[in-house]
């Protein structure tokens, strides 16, 4: 059996995979939804948009559930710190997502223009708000939450719904949309064609360039103006989760540490950039399946970016620096650290399997031809 | 400390969201099956009206599915929005089996899904059933990994508890897997949902039949209802007669207030068929029993007592004062870790500690607790007799009726005469939402039951929740019955118009209303257009 | 075992649920031979 301290490093890895397989798989039907009303001007063409991912984004929603349950099952007082903690966001997260599931599926049951209008914008909302929404969570841990615990490991938020939306955080929310939004256009542009694939192509580029930008102008910002977490004593790897067993305090510019440290983690970033300029130059070239990998490593540059940056911090206190949350104090048991890892090991590699088969079985562009002769089985 | 107020509006909404999704989760887990036995038949005689029957309920299917996702998404959030201390006492492992039912379950019936709805046309006649299967076993599976974790707070095996992370840590994970709760509970659950399913396609068929139209599609769906139903009525009975034992065996308090036990009967203990409970006096004024049945339920045995109300009270009270030690020794050792002779009086104590946190409603400081907090405390850990009792013989008799239900359905069907009688295809439409009532009755009994426990014996329910306010609660809980209201409406609208629309839906030309001659005779027996 | 129960109980239910379908099918055909016979 692994020991405990790479298990601990082995799970920080496995969420980061489980966030980029999130934002790669239901990231590009979020972006998907979020363009629906604008790149599809028409009824038919907006189903046409809509069954791009009408097989399948069941199943990529599924990435972000078990993002949800990985971070239960790994992390227990990060999943009951941030979810009481983030109370209204995550209930907004929430709810936009429940414009998803009915929208897909019910839209085109009643060919009623305002019953499918009104269903278009709530795939709108739902494609759109919980990125928004994920951006400005992380915008906020690399801030520093204000939270705590008392002796008996409770944790209290003594924030307000409202401080969330600070300007930093409201930066990193754009971010977040952007790259989603991009990749979106991007898987579009391979599934569709004419006005739908032009209008996806500028949406590309246009939300390329503004992940990009927002991206450079959130790292100048960590660079000069926000305080990172530094531990300054207790925390020690191998030990058995505790919180409370250390000592942390504030410093402008910790975030950098790690890649002063390791000069190698700078690649990290350097991919963020690198895909997203490749992403843009693919879609101007139309080539959009190197397009949408060119997206795809962008976001796991980005998110790759926060996780290096704030490594080993998962949710640092603003308020409590000592009751901050990092990948050695946070953990589940060495048992379950052991068993989950196997479970995923098994699991994942089928799953990628499938959802690829799936893919191969649904692949092609789809058509208004298509939706015409389907007119009472498509979405 | 928390306040009553902050637990029961959160306890309230959680009882909202889990009802409510388990609306849906029935009629997935079972007509995922139904599909399967239509799409096979289709397979095995080529008949087109199967695939005909496969497609049209899978719409059905396909509207109520939307739904169970959308409100499973609510779950999967709960724990962690409204019971975070929840999360952190027991995650490591309660988390797993969530976490297991992602990778393994939800993943396969949901991608699954798509290529079930989307690929008929792309996929070979035995491909396209291998999709079905799939998915049909993935909301199986995930009914079993998250009845593994439920049946886990109801008799919490293969854990410890850890001082040093102040939480529940697992030691065994096959004993959490097969936890005799847990197996009878997926198993009772599951065949509840085959049961809802078959129900469904019962009524509805018998509605086409009563009304003369599409007769060819509705009697061979009626036909593979009232069979499939049959066999699952049976086994919710069987199965539901282990999960009383289960109960009988692990949580005392819930079986005695089921069968509203005061006192301890010399064994076997006979069973009361209806009782007037008299709450307030501690007795049942006047009650028909059946003698032994209810020994025999409970302990499988001749000789083993049931434990009643006022025995497991005397016992419950000395574990809580017992367990005050544990709680004031853990706060000590807390501050201590390294001290020998705390930890000592700590592990004395240790079974029973959870009965020591339930004074902490009462009180902060446990060791301080007075007689009357203790009193209080005791009263607590037997949870209201009069909804438990009644809700359980509500549930068995549907479950009865159900049973005779089906085992005349499939009489007629064996003779060939469905739809000849009115009266059974009228109690067949009448019967739809009979399974859904049974259902929210039985999550009753059994959550309800486990009060004031999340974790039976170790987490008290008022020490689970949030430090949320309970006007956050009061907001979300305003917000959830507007969403879920709409989408109920929405639901129920879509459902009530393709259900009348019945085949003709698929736009196929075939069925009733699309200017053939009527009764749909010719497709049956028509071969099937292309795979 | 309840869960090799569950297994093998529910491809119990679905194979009778089939072979009743079928067995339906034929009896229809029955029914309808003889049927014109009769005529
Ligand atoms: C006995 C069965 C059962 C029970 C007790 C529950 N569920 Fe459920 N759940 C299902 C059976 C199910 C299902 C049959 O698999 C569903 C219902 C309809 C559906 O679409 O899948 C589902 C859907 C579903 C989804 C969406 C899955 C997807 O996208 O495919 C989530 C996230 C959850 N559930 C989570 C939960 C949680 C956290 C529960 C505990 C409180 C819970 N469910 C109780
Ligand atoms: C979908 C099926 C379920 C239904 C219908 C259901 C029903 C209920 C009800 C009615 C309550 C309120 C009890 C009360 O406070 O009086 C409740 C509470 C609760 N249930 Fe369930 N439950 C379901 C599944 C689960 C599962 C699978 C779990 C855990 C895996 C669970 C965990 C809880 C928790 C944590 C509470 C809140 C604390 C409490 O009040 O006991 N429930 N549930
Ligand atoms: C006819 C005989 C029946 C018996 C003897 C029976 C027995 C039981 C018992 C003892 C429980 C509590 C288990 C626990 O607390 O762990 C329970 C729960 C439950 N029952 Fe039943 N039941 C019957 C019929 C039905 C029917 C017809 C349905 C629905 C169609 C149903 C659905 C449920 C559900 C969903 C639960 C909650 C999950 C669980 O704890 O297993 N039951 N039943």
């Amino acid at each position: 059996m692994l020991d405990y301290e790479t298990l601990k490093v082995i799970w920080w890895l496995f969420v980061g995979v489980l966030l980029l397989g999130f934002a790669i798989m239901d990231g590009h039907d979020m972006g998907v939804g979020t363009l629906l009303p604008f790149v599809g001007r028409t009824d038919g063409e907006r189903r046409v948009v809509i069954n791009t991912v009408g097989a399948h984004w069941e199943g990529n929603q599924v990435w972000f559930i078990l993002g949800g349950g990985a971070i239960f099952a790994a992390w227990p007082l990060v999943y009951a710190t941030a979810f009481s903690g983030f109370y209204w966001a995550m209930l907004a997260v929430l709810w936009a997502l429940f414009f998803r599931p009915v929208g897909f599926d019910y839209r085109s049951k009643i060919a009623n223009p305002t019953w499918r209008n009104s269903w278009d914008w709530g795939l709108f909302v739902g494609g759109a708000v919980p990125p928004l929404i994920f951006g400005v969570a992380f915008g906020n841990l690399l801030q520093g939450v204000p939270f705590h615990f008392d002796d008996e490991l409770r944790s209290y938020y003594t924030g307000t719904f409202w401080q969330l939306l600070n300007p930093f955080a409201l930066l990193t929310g754009i971010v977040s949309t952007a790259m989603i939004t991009a990749h979106g256009a991007n898987y579009l542009m391979i599934r569709t064609e004419g006005d739908v694939y032009r209008r996806s192509r500028t949406a590309a580029i246009i939300f390329g360039v503004l992940a990009l930008l927002t991206f450079a102008a959130a790292g100048v910002w960590v660079m000069n103006g926000i305080e990172g977490f530094v531990i300054t004593s207790g925390n020690i790897p191998g030990a058995l989760p505790n919180p409370m067993d250390k000592t942390v305090v504030m410093q402008a510019g910790a975030w950098m540490h790690n890649y002063n440290v390791q000069p190698l983690t700078m690649l990290v970033p350097a991919i963020g950039f690198a895909g997203g300029v490749l992403a843009i130059l693919f879609a101007m070239m139309n080539k959009p399946l190197m397009a949408f990998i060119g997206s795809s490593l962008s976001m796991l540059g980005i998110i790759g970016t926060a996780g290096v940056s704030m490594f080993p911090f998962i949710m640092p206190s603003s308020t409590d620096p000592r009751s901050s949350l990092t990948v050695w104090d946070s953990v589940s048991s060495h048992m379950t650290l052991g068993l989950m890892f196997w479970a995923t090991l098994i699991f994942l590699p089928m799953i990628i399997l499938y959802t690829s088969w799936a893919y191969k079985v649904m692949s092609g562009k789809v058509t208004l031809d298509f939706i015409k002769g389907n007119d009472h089985s498509a979405y | 400390m928390i306040s009553t107020e902050l637990v029961d509006a959160s306890r309230l909404q959680f009882a909202i969201v889990a009802l409510y999704h388990f609306l849906f989760v029935p009629l997935t887990l079972g007509m995922t099956f139904m599909l399967v036995i239509m799409e096979s038949t289709y397979v095995i005689t080529g008949k087109q009206v199967y695939k005909d029957m496969t497609k049209f309920w899978g719409k059905l299917f396909g509207i109520n599915f939307a739904l169970g996702v959308t409100t499973g998404i609510t779950m999967e959030f709960q724990f962690g929005t409204n019971w975070a201390y929840y999360s952190h006492y027991v995650g490591d492992i309660f988390g797993a089996p969530l976490a297991i039912e992602g990778l393994m379950a939800f993943f396969l019936e949901s991608t699954f899904i798509g290529l079930f709805f989307f690929g008929w046309d792309k996929l070979s006649k035995n491909k396209h059933l291998l999709v079905t299967m799939l998915m049909a076993l993935g909301s199986n599976l995930s009914a079993l990994w998250i009845l593994v974790a439920n049946g886990w707070m109801n008799n919490p095996v293969g854990s410890d508890f850890s001082f040093i992370t102040m939480r529940m840590e697992m030691t065994d994970f096959w004993d959490v897997i097969f936890n005799p709760q847990a197996q009878a509970k997926f198993v009772h659950t599951i065949s509840a949902g085959y049961v809802t399913a078959s129900a469904f396609v019962l009524g509805i068929s018998s509605w086409y039949l009563l009304k003369g139209r599409d007769i060819e599609f509705a009697k061979r769906s009626f036909r593979i209802a009232a069979a499939f139903g049959f066999a699952s009525a049976v086994s919710v009975i069987v199965l539901g007669d282990e999960s009383g034992y289960t109960v009988g065996e692990n949580q005392q308090t819930k079986m005695a207030a089921i069968e509203a036990m005061w006192h301890t009967e010399p064994a076997p203990a006979s069973f009361n068929l209806i009782a007037g409970i008299n709450e307030k006096e501690q007795k049942n004024d006047w009650s028909i029993e059946i003698p032994y049945v209810m020994g025999i339920i409970g302990t499988r045995t001749l000789t083993k007592e049931i434990p009643g109300i006022y025995e497991i009270k005397a016992h419950n009270h000395e574990r809580i004062v017992n367990g005050a030690h544990a709680v004031t020794a853990l706060a000590a050792l807390r501050k201590d870790p390294q001290n020998a002779a705390l930890k000592a009086e700590f592990d004395k104590y240790k079974a029973d500690l959870g009965f020591g946190l339930l004074l902490k409603k009462y009180t902060e400081d446990v060791s301080k607790a007075t007689p009357e907090m203790i009193q209080q405390a005791t009263d607590d850990t037997i949870p209201r007799v009069t909804p438990m009792f009644w809700s359980f013989r509500v549930m068995v008799g549907l479950g009865t009726a159900l049973f005779a239900l089906f085992t005349v359905a499939l009489y007629t069907s064996l003779k060939n005469s469905c739809g000849k009688s009115k009266w059974l295809l009228r109690w067949a439409l009448l019967f739809i939402p009979v399974p859904w009532i049974a259902a929210e009755l039985g999550w009753f009994v059994a959550e309800y039951g486990r009060q004031p426990w999340t974790i039976f014996g170790v987490l008290p329910t008022h020490l689970s929740a949030s430090t949320l306010t309970a006007g956050n609660v009061y907001g979300s809980i305003a917000g959830f019955v507007f969403f879920y209201t709409g989408l109920l409406i929405v639901e129920m609208y879509l459902m009530v118009k393709f259900a009348r629309q019945g085949p003709s839906s698929l736009h196929s030309g075939r069925y009733h209303g699309e200017g053939n001659s009527g009764g749909g005779a010719i497709p049956a027996h028509a071969p099937a257009d292309k795979a | 075992m309840w869960y090799f129960a569950w297994i093998l109980g529910v491809a119990m239910a679905v194979l009778l649920a089939i072979v009743n379908a079928v067995y339906g099918e034929n009896h229809e055909l029955r029914e309808a031979e003889s049927g014109e016979q009769d005529r």
